[in-house]
């Protein structure tokens, strides 16, 4: 893990390293390998430990925050992660742009993330089709409106969604 | 790299010969038939040279008329010339065997690799093993020829030889086997070396290979690039190049040692044999003829030698570990199955299940029990690595527990061929494949079987279920677009790939459907109707489907929730909001968001 995490920024030391895995919630994962962040990690040799999807997402999302660029993009960066940790990821970009005035680029599907950023960009075939904060947005009869209340319908509280 | 229970030589060739024999019996026995004629032809032209000698000497003194002298001249030729035209045959067939044996090898090995257990293939000694028995089965063919050219080609032309040289002085036979010997035992010293070099650079050359993907592979490279990451890998790819290097090198030297030392032997034995012939043509024991014939005869013979122990056995020596994981392979314990078919819908239940990885220093599930009842949709949430997908593929049968049971009605999955586990059961798996075929066949491929029976409808139905909508890019030849960019064919979008490997999941015929974050590229819309025709389409079948999205659990029937490989609840949805908080954490920082 140490080196998944160098291959994007050399200069990280131990303690960066440590803070980026609790960040990513990884840092229980590195407690239980046998070398810790020194374990080989896939398959390529003995002794190597392997990630389920999910965690090998939440270290390529440690690998670019370790970066330090002022410029993140990031693309469906929670596909593969549950609830907590999409979550968790959201607050963590947003305390990364605050702290180092990073602008980050959020390329998702789930409308949940799209809510907690600046501004909002929608596209359909391959042009802007809206653009604005998800309140403007969903104020007014907006494709993105309709998206969010499509995914919104199956989180209704006690309400089983309705065609 | 377990050097206890190694394989003998004799031990391989007795395997490799009926396997390379059985790929085309009349061939195998035309060919060294024709080798044997190839034998014989040799043995005659060095008996008509050293009658051609005679003639000429015997000319030259008076006693041999012109006539005869020619006609043993026209002989020699006409023997040489067949000589010639038979090792060409040899050859050609030789060739062509040799293409047919090496495809009928890697079937071999490719059967062999499909009828394995799937977890053999998490562990890095198995890839390794895997790794070299791909280059040993291209030298099965090459080991069982050289033993098949001695056997018909080599020891008849040496044994008749060394009665040639006999006849002239007894001393000449024994020389040459006192240089023959020590060649053969530094070859299998040789051999020994090799196989050593190659257990230990396998892993280097794995990885050189998996460095190579990282800088070039399509599906590495972009990300790579936009890290900076090449000089870091260029500078692995060359560590594990001069690692290997370094070992090869060092393998190399003492090897060249050896041979130095029995090439050394080797002509002394020459030179000891021009010695004798020598004293013996001063000491007029045989005539200037049979000098030269003779002569001939060592330098053909020294060249056969050189021929069969330096190139061949030498080849040979260095591929002979490679050949030996290749057996080793074929030897891999093979699950034995029942043979019992399992009709219609079954419970699936599981009793006390845990399962730990090979190698890893925990289990990845641990005492789970639970009934799925046919036609119940189950969906399974927990945090990343909380034993989601592993329970998946135990529930498909690709893994077996460690502990505890699974049970297919009342039948245990592990007494199922693996074909029947996997017979009723289709899925889409989290990390689905991109396979480069047209897109009529990347969805038949679930269920090969069916598709010559099956209409193009059948196959755009299970696309258009999946919310496969082909534009007229994609679509260009219909069905027959090949979707490939490595090919020359049209390339789609991860979202686009996920519901093709949907439909695919689709096309299948099944009792139990598993769907692994089946919509995670999906847009909301196109997300929204594929949960909806995946509950008008499922009818009677069981399903279970893992997700982190969980509004799409209210469409199961019950939810399990899994943290740390361990049940923690299950239940209804409603029900798991009243009771579990863990549960309710997990929706919460979800639904919060969507309110």
């Amino acid at each position: 893990m140490r080196e998944e995490l160098q291959l994007g920024n050399a200069d990280l030391a131990d303690p960066e390293i440590a803070a980026l895995l609790e960040q990513t919630g990884l840092a229980q994962k590195v407690g239980s390998l046998p070398l810790g962040a020194d374990t080989p990690l896939g398959k390529l040799e003995p002794g190597s430990a392997d990630l389920s999807e999910g965690q090998w997402q939440r270290l390529a999302l440690a690998r670019s925050f370790g970066r330090q660029a002022k410029l993140l993009v990031l693309d469906e960066p929670a596909a593969a992660l549950d609830a907590l940790a999409e979550s968790r990821i959201c607050s963590t970009i947003r305390d990364i742009g605050a702290r180092r005035c990073t602008t980050t680029l959020y390329v998702t599907h789930r409308l949940a993330a799209a809510r907690s950023a600046d501004e909002i960009i929608v596209m359909k075939d391959g042009r802007i089709i809206e653009q604005g904060t998800h309140a403007a947005l969903l104020a007014g009869d907006s494709y993105y409106a309709q998206m969010f209340n499509t995914q919104r319908k199956w989180y209704l509280r006690r309400q089983v969604a309705e065609a | 790299m377990s050097p206890a229970k190694e394989e003998g030589f004799v031990q391989i060739a007795r395997k490799a010969l009926p396997l390379v024999f059985r790929v085309s019996p009349v061939l195998f026995v035309l060919e060294y038939a024709v080798t044997v004629l190839d034998a014989l032809l040799l043995v005659l032209t060095t008996v008509a040279l050293r009658d051609f000698f005679e003639h000429v000497s015997g000319l030259a003194a008076g006693s041999v008329s012109f006539d005869s002298t020619l006609t043993s001249l026209l002989l020699f030729a006409l023997l040489k010339v067949a000589d010639e035209a038979i090792d060409g045959v040899a050859n050609f067939v030789g060739e062509y065997y040799a293409g047919r044996s090496n495809q009928a090898m890697m079937n071999e090995l490719n059967l062999k690799a499909d009828r394995l257990d799937t977890v053999v293939f998490e562990d890095p000694e198995i890839l390794n093993q895997l790794d070299q028995a791909y280059r040993g089965a291209l030298n099965v063919r090459s080991l069982v020829h050289v033993l098949m050219d001695i056997a018909c080609l080599y020891i008849p032309y040496f044994v008749f030889m060394g009665l040639f040289l006999w006849r002239a002085e007894p001393m000449l036979p024994f020389i040459l086997l006192l240089v023959f010997v020590p060649v053969l035992a530094s070859h299998f010293l040789r051999s020994r070396y090799y196989t050593r070099l190659d257990d230990r650079t396998v892993i280097l050359r794995r990885k050189e290979e998996h460095y190579k993907d990282c800088l070039t592979a399509r599906a590495f490279f972009k990300e790579t690039r936009a890290l900076g990451a090449s000089a870091f890998f260029l500078s692995r790819y060359s560590q594990a190049f001069k690692r290997a290097q370094k070992l090869r090198y060092r393998t190399e030297l003492k090897s060249q040692g050896v041979a130095i030392a029995a090439n050394a032997l080797t002509l002394a034995g020459y030179a000891s044999i021009l010695g004798v012939l020598v004293s013996l043509l001063l000491r007029g024991r045989i005539t200037i003829g049979s000098f030269s014939a003779i002569l001939a005869a060592t330098l053909e013979m020294f060249a056969m030698m050189t021929e069969i122990l330096d190139n061949r056995l030498g080849e040979l020596s260095a591929s002979l570990g490679q050949i030996r994981r290749y057996f080793k392979f074929l030897d891999l314990p093979e699950q034995e199955y029942g043979e019992i078919h399992v009709g219609g819908p079954k419970d699936i239940v599981l009793e006390g299940v845990s399962f730990t990885y090979p190698g890893a220093a925990r289990p990845a599930l641990s005492g789970v029990s639970l009934h799925i009842a046919a036609g119940e949709t189950l969906a399974v949430v927990g945090e990343n690595g909380s034993g989601k997908t592993t329970l998946a593929k135990l529930i498909l049968g690709l893994y077996r527990p460690d502990q505890g049971r699974i049970l297919l009605g009342d039948v245990p999955l592990g007494e199922l061929a693996s074909g029947s586990a996997y017979k009723n059961a289709s899925c889409v798996f989290q990390d689905f494949q991109r396979y480069q075929l047209s897109l009529r066949d990347n969805v038949a491929i679930s269920d090969f079987a069916r598709l010559s029976a099956s209409s193009d409808a059948e196959i755009q139905g299970a696309m258009a279920a999946a919310g496969f909508r082909a534009n007229a890019r994609q679509m260009a030849q219909g069905l027959d677009t090949l979707i490939s960019k490595e090919f020359g064919g049209t390339d789609l979008s991860r979202g686009e790939w996920q519901r093709l490997s949907i439909a695919r999941a689709y096309y299948r015929s099944h009792q139990l459907i598993v769907l692994d974050e089946p919509t995670a590229a999906i847009d909301p819309f196109e997300e929204d109707r594929i949960y909806r025709d995946f509950m008008e389409l499922k009818k009677d079948h069981t399903a279970v489907i893992i997700t982190h999205r969980l509004g799409a659990v209210r469409l199961a029937d019950r939810v399990l929730v899994l943290r740390e490989g361990r049940m923690v609840a299950i239940g209804t949805h409603d029900r798991l909001l009243d009771e579990s908080q863990y549960y309710r954490g997990l929706w919460t920082a979800q639904s919060r968001y969507l309110q």
